[in-house]
């Protein structure tokens, strides 16, 4: 145990192209710029909002005003929690194979078919829940992919459940962050909806009590700001919505966006085509999808190579 | 002699794996280049352990009832006359119902899940998930089993959380 500050972490020799903060336990892509981009985003539209529209109208001019910075500064903590979570979690890597492994593997697909001598077959037919599936191998991590699994070739990593590889959370997302996110998108949505009518809120109080909107505008303090604020909001309020709304209907549906994008389980090529990851019905794929007990990370970053 | 360049090749192979483990990773700190040696002494050592591995097999998963972890109970020629096919069967199907609880949706782990989201997931810090405490008992019960039953026939089952849940590693020694 002495010489345990000479040997390498996991962290330090891992295969992927990842990025490694605080001495492993923080796990991110290489490319992180659009998250700090998405997170002072975020931090400057809610600071805007807590320091004009918040401090100069709304608290003192609606009834229960105050309710209105307690339930905005909820919801930015929660939504900065879930971002930071998708952002710095491991998404569901699946460990290479080690060189023992792979040589059993290779050994396995060899005695298959012994006569002739022609590169083993590197996809592997199973059935799940009545439904075919082919395993395609995987050449950089010398595994056959579990189903629902894919490479991100972003991150080099085989990911459990792989969904996509998001660059505004500079992360991939997968089976161990896929909640995060989703919650992040749902209460980024809601933040963007609160910001947005309030400040409107904001604006027609102040026009009323100014006698017009132009003079309104032109007497507030706020009025860069404020502009700013709600540009910001109306720009970016559509792709969220739309985005929320799109992963709703995947998590009723038990999908993942990879495999809406390749139609895997469309009923348009094949009428038989039937989704054997659906639990039953739109409540029980949210509670599977949400709720249901994740697994540890199964890279040990920290441990001793 | 020969044990001697199997040694040899073997250490050569671990150190060429560990090279191109490092070939497209840029560290983030620079460690002492002594580290590196020690680290590769103790592959090489490990490597003569190696030497006394008869055969390595890998139970794989059983995906026919969905994504749960499962894996296949059919009984490996390479352990025939090793160990019963009874011990083993018994051994992996009580793994795979323990994989199942620890799978499984109840109201305890919803509760859990939901008090998680309620924090922020700050929670997750604090306490081990049911999931956590179940991989803990499974870790247990593979060495209790390792200890009373296949050690004494010189094979050893490692922790299939290892491999990420994708396989389970059974290593045969050399009986002498």
């Amino acid at each position: 145990k002495s010489n345990h500050f000479l040997r390498n972490r996991l962290f330090q020799v891992f295969p992927g192209r990842n990025k490694f903060l605080c001495d492993g336990r923080i796990i991110m892509a290489r490319q992180t710029g659009i998250l700090y981009f998405t997170i002072s985003l975020i931090l400057i539209t809610v600071a805007l909002f807590f320091g004009f529209e918040c401090r100069l109208t709304l608290v003192t001019h609606l009834p229960f005003g105050f309710f209105i910075p307690i339930v905005c500064g909820l919801l930015f903590l929660f939504n900065m929690g879930c971002l930071l979570r998708t952002a710095w979690s491991d998404p569901g890597i699946i460990p290479r194979a080690s060189p023992e492994e792979n040589a059993y593997l290779e050994r396995c697909l060899q005695d298959e078919n012994t006569h002739e001598y022609r590169p083993p077959p590197r996809t592997l037919d199973i059935t799940i829940n009545g439904a075919p599936i082919k395993l395609k191998y995987c050449f950089t991590c010398k595994i056959f992919r579990p189903p629902r699994a894919s490479h991100c070739s972003m991150c080099d990593n085989c990911v459990e459940n792989f969904d996509h590889h998001c660059p505004w959370v500079g992360n991939c997302v997968g089976r161990r962050n896929y909640r995060y996110f989703f919650l992040f998108v749902t209460s980024l949505t809601f933040l963007c909806l609160f910001i947005f009518g309030f400040s409107v809120t904001h604006i027609v109080l102040l026009s009323g009590l100014q006698g017009g909107f132009l003079e309104a505008l032109k007497i507030s303090p706020g009025r860069y700001p404020f502009t700013l604020l709600i540009l910001i909001c109306f720009f970016s309020i559509w792709s969220v919505v739309g985005l929320s709304g799109f992963h709703s209907y995947l998590v009723g549906r038990s999908l993942t966006t990879n495999e809406d994008i390749k139609g895997t389980w469309s009923k348009k090529r094949n009428r038989d085509n039937q989704n054997p990851f659906d639990q039953g019905g739109l409540w029980k794929n949210c509670c599977y999808v949400l709720c249901s007990p994740l697994p540890p990370s199964m890279i040990n970053r920290r441990g001793f190579v | 002699m020969l044990n001697w360049t199997k040694c040899l090749s073997s250490c050569f192979k671990l150190g060429k794996s560990c090279e191109h483990k490092n070939a497209g990773f840029r560290p983030n700190t620079v460690r002492p280049k002594l580290g590196f040696w020690i680290c590769y002494n103790a592959q090489s050592m490990q490597a003569a352990d190696d030497l006394l591995v008869k055969k390595r097999i890998y139970i794989q998963r059983d995906y026919s009832n969905g994504m749960a972890v499962r894996f296949q109970t059919r009984f490996p020629n390479e352990l025939d006359g090793k160990i019963s096919p009874e011990a083993f069967a018994h051994t992996i199907s009580v793994l795979n119902e323990k994989y199942q609880e620890a799978e499984q949706m109840s109201c305890s782990t919803y509760c859990e899940s939901c008090m998680a989201c309620l924090t922020g997931y700050l929670l997750l810090m604090c306490i081990d998930t049911h999931y956590k405490k179940v991989l803990k008992s499974i870790s247990k019960y593979i060495d209790d089993q390792n200890n009373t039953v296949y050690w004494p026939k010189r094979i050893l089952i490692k922790d299939p959380f290892e491999s990420g849940l994708r396989s389970i590693e059974i290593v045969i020694f050399d009986d002498n």
